[in-house]
C-alpha cells in the first residue's frame, strides 16, 4: 500500500469520527442505583475477623508442631535421693554409685525416681564391686542401659540449634511485563527498533519583529540546558518555518530531525534569526 | 425535566459516538458511556456553569478511559465481525469511500497509546479547538500538538506498511 498522504489522512479520520452508531446507549440510571458495593471485608466483618482468628492459630500450631515440638531444654529429672549430685551430661560423678543410692527406701521414691533406683538405673549390688577405673565408665554403661527416665547422655545437648527449613530467596515467578505502558517500551514494528518521530515546537510573536529576509531558526535545549543537534546554528537542521502571518502576528514552527529527541521531558527552544536575534523562546513538555 | 436529563438527551449521541471511537468495542464503549454519565451526576455539584458541558462531561469519559486496566492499547479489540465492519462503513459520511483504507485505518487506530488515540479522536470530532483539547486532557497545549503530530505520523507509517 503507497503512503497515504497527510491530506486523505485527515479527511478519512474525520470521516471516521463523524461516523454515528445506528442507536445512541441509552443511561439507565436505575442500574446504578443500586446500593454501593460495599467491600466483602466490611459487610463480613465479624466473619473475617473469625476467619483470621482461625487462620492464625492455624499457622502457629503448625509452627509450633514443626519447630516448636523438640525439646531444647533439658528434660526435668527428679533430684537423685540421698545427697547425690544432680546429673549432668558426661559428668562421671553422678551416677557414682553410692550405698545411698542403692538404698531401695530412697526418699525420692516413685516414677522418676523410681527410675534413677538402684534396681532401675544401675545394675545390681556388684556395681559397689567395681575398681576405680570401671567407676569411671559406669556413667556410660550406665546411660546405656534401658531405664524409664532420660539418661544424661540422651539429652539434647544445648550446642544443637533447631534447623529450620530454608526459604528459597529467588522468587518462583518473573516479574510480568504485560505490556501496559507501551510507551516506556521502545517503539518497534515488525521487531525492529523505531526511531522516536521528530517533534514541533510552536511559538508565535509579533509579526513585525520577522527579518526581512525571513530565515527563521531554531535550537532546542534539554532540561539540563544543553543544547541539542547540530553545532552549527545556522544549518538547515534548524532551519524553522513560519506557518502564518495573520493579523500582525506570525507562527513559526520547527520540525526536529528524527532522533534529536529520543525521550520524554520538559524541553526549551529558542527561535532566532540569521542575525542571532531571539524572536520567541519556550518551555514544552514533550511526549513521545 | 432536571438539568441532568436535559443533559443526558442532548449529548447522550455524541458521548456514544466517543465511546465508541475511543473503545472500539461496543460493549466496552457502552459500559464507559454508563460510567461516564454516573460520575457526572455524582459530580454534577461541582460542574461550573461558565464552562461547556460538553467539554467537563467529555474529560470526565477521558478520565475513566485512561484509568482503565481492561482497555489495553494494543489492537486486541480492533477486529471486527462482518457485521460490525459493514454497520462501520455505512456509517462512515465518505463519498469516495475506500473500504480497506477504512478497515486498516480502524485497525491502526487501535494500536495508538491511549494517550495519543484519546488526542486523535478529539481533534477529528472537529467540535473542540487545541485549546479545548488540552483543558479536556489537563496537558499544556504544546502537547496537544505534539501528540497530534506523533499520532498522524505513527498512522502514516502503520498504513504505509500495510
Amino acid at each position: 500500500m503507497s503512503k497515504i498522504s497527510e491530506e486523505r489522512l485527515d479527511q478519512m479520520l474525520t470521516s471516521l469520527c463523524k461516523a454515528e452508531p445506528e442507536q445512541p446507549f441509552i443511561y439507565r440510571p436505575q442500574e446504578d442505583e443500586r446500593p454501593a458495593a460495599v467491600p466483602f471485608y466490611r459487610r463480613y466483618r465479624g466473619l473475617a475477623a473469625a476467619a483470621v482468628l482461625v487462620f492464625v492459630s492455624v499457622v502457629s500450631l503448625t509452627v509450633f508442631f514443626i519447630f516448636g515440638n523438640k525439646p531444647t531444654a533439658p528434660v526435668p529429672v527428679a533430684p537423685v535421693p540421698h545427697g547425690t549430685a544432680p546429673s549432668e551430661p558426661g559428668t562421671a560423678g553422678s551416677d557414682a554409685p553410692t550405698d545411698s543410692n542403692l538404698s531401695p527406701q530412697s526418699p525420692s521414691g516413685h516414677g522418676r525416681e523410681d527410675a534413677t533406683s538402684p534396681t532401675s538405673s544401675r545394675p545390681s549390688a556388684t556395681v559397689n564391686k567395681r575398681t576405680p577405673t570401671s567407676k569411671a565408665t559406669s556413667p556410660a554403661s550406665g546411660a546405656t542401659e534401658p531405664t524409664g527416665a532420660p539418661e544424661p547422655t540422651e539429652r539434647v545437648k544445648p550446642t544443637e540449634k533447631p534447623v529450620f527449613p530454608t526459604i528459597p530467596m529467588d522468587p518462583p515467578w518473573d516479574d510480568p511485563t504485560d505490556g501496559d505502558e507501551p510507551w516506556l517500551d521502545p517503539p518497534t514494528e515488525n521487531g525492529n527498533y523505531q526511531e522516536p518521530p521528530p517533534v514541533e515546537f510552536y511559538a508565535s510573536f509579533d509579526a513585525d519583529r520577522l527579518p526581512a529576509d525571513r530565515m527563521i531558526y531554531c535550537k532546542v535545549y534539554d532540561r539540563r540546558g544543553r543544547r541539542l543537534g547540530d553545532s552549527d546554528l545556522y544549518s538547515s537542521e534548524h532551519a524553522a518555518s513560519i506557518e502564518y502571518i495573520k493579523n500582525g502576528t506570525a507562527l513559526v514552527r520547527y520540525l526536529t530531525p528524527e532522533g534529536l529527541i529520543v525521550m520524554d521531558g520538559s524541553y526549551s527552544y529558542v527561535f532566532y534569526d540569521s542575525s542571532g536575534a531571539i524572536l520567541a523562546q519556550g518551555q514544552d513538555y514533550v511526549e513521545l | 425535566m432536571t438539568d441532568f436529563e436535559r443533559y443526558v438527551n442532548e449529548y447522550s449521541r455524541d458521548l456514544t459516538r466517543f465511546c465508541i471511537h475511543l473503545c472500539g468495542d461496543p460493549n466496552d464503549a457502552e459500559d464507559l458511556f454508563q460510567d461516564t454519565w454516573t460520575r457526572a451526576l455524582s459530580k454534577l455539584g461541582q460542574y461550573d456553569p461558565a464552562l461547556s458541558f460538553k467539554s467537563w462531561l467529555f474529560a470526565i469519559c477521558v478520565n475513566i478511559f485512561r484509568n482503565n486496566r481492561k482497555l489495553k492499547d494494543n489492537a486486541a479489540r480492533a477486529s471486527l465481525t462482518a457485521e460490525e465492519q459493514e454497520r462501520l462503513l455505512a456509517s462512515i459520511p465518505d463519498e469516495q469511500k475506500d473500504v480497506d483504507a477504512y478497515l486498516d485505518l480502524y485497525e491502526a487506530l487501535y494500536t495508538l497509546p491511549k494517550k495519543h488515540r484519546a488526542v486523535i479522536i478529539l481533534f477529528y470530532f472537529r467540535e473542540f479547538s487545541q485549546r479545548e483539547i488540552a483543558a479536556i486532557l489537563h496537558i499544556p497545549e504544546g502537547t496537544v500538538k505534539s501528540r497530534l503530530n506523533t499520532a498522524r505520523k505513527l498512522l502514516q507509517r502503520r498504513l504505509s506498511h500495510e
